[in-house]
């Protein structure tokens, strides 16, 4: 990994590690952008800046909230697993940034990008699942299996999805991804993977409708027993995973940093800022995904029609060369 | 081993698995209300085991196989203040959790859980003791709590209508239409004169165009005229959740309009959405936790009353 660069036709330049704490800071930034947002939409939805924590600050209420919070436990809770669930979203979300290229710099110029953010994202099945198990409650346990049962809808057409645009570029390097969309962005004529692509980053931060793991119905499910700063952390996870989601598809189907007039660095975060933006607003609009019904709208639907993109996208591949 | 547990089960549990607050519930014992339950007549071999009450709710069919001989040899004494922390099959003062014969014949572990009485989006005061293999409830007794008959007056009626539907969109997962549905529901409590009517034909409206809410809701827990008639559920609960909830926002409309027009007769449609408690257990059982909460949540229950299975049991 020390010159990975020498290895591809990349077009980026990989930063020194110590600029990962930048791109930590803008994850975390592009994080409670999304978090004021939902917050603002749902006082709308209420009609008024409702109850004294309402509106775009309610973010920052709440976590000044859970950090004074004292912390609960269960008995017998599987602490050990029960954090590392709880934390892990995070870290993963974190994990995930490190190969999306900021306009022309990179922290990772992985060979195999691609493939990076997708091993990312399936690692959220064990750490999800595992929030719910670890504290030892029914209703969290429901909570985790629920979102199993979720991901066994939409992991399989997230990958296909993302096979996509890599069809179409001959790499898995995600800058040389961004490189290939000159003139023409994969979301123009890949729209099924990339509305399918943008279901599975809901879906892997158990967001809108793929919300039932954490469902009012079973009192929070997997976060159910997740207080003070647990809680803050598993939701600041949320919202990071929604945020890396969004910036991953900035280069995968946006055209990465292209645009006239802005640097590339500029067209990134505008393209991900409105992303997230339309991941946020999705929960307004749509009700919850019942995971016993979505697993057969993943298969039947998603699934078939993500492949079928997939040909199309190999058959003009092998057509243009 | 196997039956021990059973009290145990329920009062260790509940600290964990209440959310809503209500960890001061007192008085109420394990598994009596389960003597009201019908259907184990074919066990005659428990019959004088008294202190064995938790047995006749459970499920016998998946019994067949269990030697019931081994109960003699079981120290019955020890069901009195049990220390669970001392049971080896206890950590942490919880019993482990039984096995019990799943759907699909293999064995499934059952947890005893606790819905209510204070939750939210549920009936107030219900109490629904489920046993759950997964997240399947494969048996449920349900109770009230404080069953004392309210008078809904022309301006709650329909606004307890209104949070009703708040709680089944809620429960549907649109935290949107229910905050919606909450805000109407305030409106039409504090003027009473209506105001609420063009707002709640407009959510009437945005609950219809959704696609995916009926997606979600179609085909659950579809009742049949005579179904509803034999759980004596008003004659509006027949269709699915789906229909249910189209008919709670019928009946919201017309009774907020009825109001503001100062026209009283909607009263009588109200007499008839007191449920007993006796009918909600059966239509929930076999249903996962999601769906059972959807299918209570769109009975739009404006009162409860006791059951009469309740009534014969003693309430010491």
């Amino acid at each position: 990994m020390d010159d990975p660069t020498s290895m591809t036709d990349s077009p980026i330049t990989t930063v020194a590690p110590g600029w990962a704490i930048v791109a930590l800071g803008i994850l975390g930034a592009l994080a409670v952008t999304a978090a004021v947002l939902d917050g603002a939409l749902a006082a709308r939805a209420r009609g008024g800046p409702g109850g004294k924590m309402g509106g775009p600050v309610r973010p920052f209420g709440e976590a000044a909230r859970l950090m004074r919070q004292r912390r609960r436990t269960t008995v017998e809770a599987d602490r050990l697993l029960w954090r590392i669930g709880g934390a892990g979203l995070l870290v993963t979300a974190a994990l995930m940034v490190t190969v999306v290229p900021l306009g022309e710099w990179t922290i990772f110029d992985l060979d195999v990008g691609v493939m990076w953010f997708n091993a990312m994202d399936v690692m959220v099945w064990a750490l999800v699942w595992l929030t719910g198990w670890g504290a030892n409650s029914a209703h969290s346990l429901v909570g985790g299996y629920r979102f199993l049962a979720h991901g066994l809808g939409y992991e399989l057409p997230l990958m296909f999805a993302l096979v996509a645009p890599a069809i179409a570029a001959e790499t898995l390097n995600v800058g040389a991804v961004a490189a290939a969309q000159e003139g023409l962005w994969f979301a123009v004529w890949m729209p099924v993977a990339f509305l399918v692509y943008l279901l599975g980053v809901a879906a892997f931060s158990v967001w809108g409708p793929f919300a039932p793991a954490i469902g009012t119905d079973v009192s929070g499910g997997a976060r159910a027993e997740l207080s003070g700063v647990d809680r803050l952390v598993f939701e600041a996870g949320r919202y990071a995973l929604l945020a890396a989601g969004a910036a991953f598809a900035v280069p995968m189907f946006l055209g990465g940093g292209a645009g006239p007039l802005l640097p590339g660095w500029a067209w990134v975060l505008v393209k991900t800022v409105a992303l997230l933006a339309v991941l946020v607003w999705l929960r307004r609009r749509l009700p919850a995904f019942r995971p016993d019904k979505f697993m057969e709208v993943g298969w039947m639907l998603l699934l078939p029609a993500v492949l079928l993109q997939d040909l199309v996208v190999a058959v003009i591949a092998v057509w243009r060369s | 081993m196997d039956h021990e547990g059973h009290e145990g089960m329920d009062h260790g549990g509940h600290e964990g698995m209440d959310h809503e607050g209500y960890e001061g519930y007192e008085g109420y014992e394990g598994h009596e209300g389960h003597e009201g339950h019908e259907g184990h007549e074919g066990h005659e071999g428990h019959e004088g085991h008294e202190g064995h009450e938790g047995h006749e709710g459970m499920d016998h069919g998946s019994h067949e196989g269990m030697e019931h001989g081994s109960h003699e040899g079981m120290d019955h004494g020890g069901h009195e203040g049990m220390d669970h922390g001392d049971m080896e099959m206890s950590p942490g003062g919880i019993p482990l959790a039984e096995g019990g014969e799943d759907r699909d014949g293999l064995e499934m572990d059952v947890l005893q859980v606790r819905l209510g009485p204070v939750l939210r989006d549920w009936p107030a005061g219900l109490v629904l003791h489920c046993s759950l293999q997964g997240d399947v409830i494969v048996e449920a007794q349900a109770e009230l709590v404080d069953g004392r008959a309210r008078q809904d007056d022309d301006v709650v009626g329909p606004a307890r209508g209104i949070d009703n539907i708040a709680s089944l969109l809620a429960l549907a997962g649109w935290d949107d239409a229910a905050a919606e549905a909450r805000r109407i529901r305030d409106t039409a409590l504090e003027s009473g004169e209506g105001a609420a009517g063009s707002e709640l034909e407009r959510l009437r409206r945005r609950v219809r165009r959704s696609w995916t809410l009926r997606w979600s809701l179609r085909g659950v827990r579809r009742l049949s005229d005579k179904e509803a008639h034999a759980r004596r559920l008003p004659a509006d609960a027949v269709g699915d959740t789906y229909d249910r909830l189209m008919g709670m926002l019928d009946r919201a409309v017309a009774g907020v309009a009825a109001t503001a027009a100062g026209d009283t007769g909607t009263r009588t449609n109200d007499a008839g959405r007191t449920l007993s408690t006796d009918h909600l257990a059966h239509l929930v059982m076999g249903l996962d936790l999601a769906t059972a909460r959807l299918v209570l949540a769109s009975l739009d229950i404006h009162e409860l009353l006791a059951g009469q299975a309740e009534h014969e049991v003693s309430h010491g």
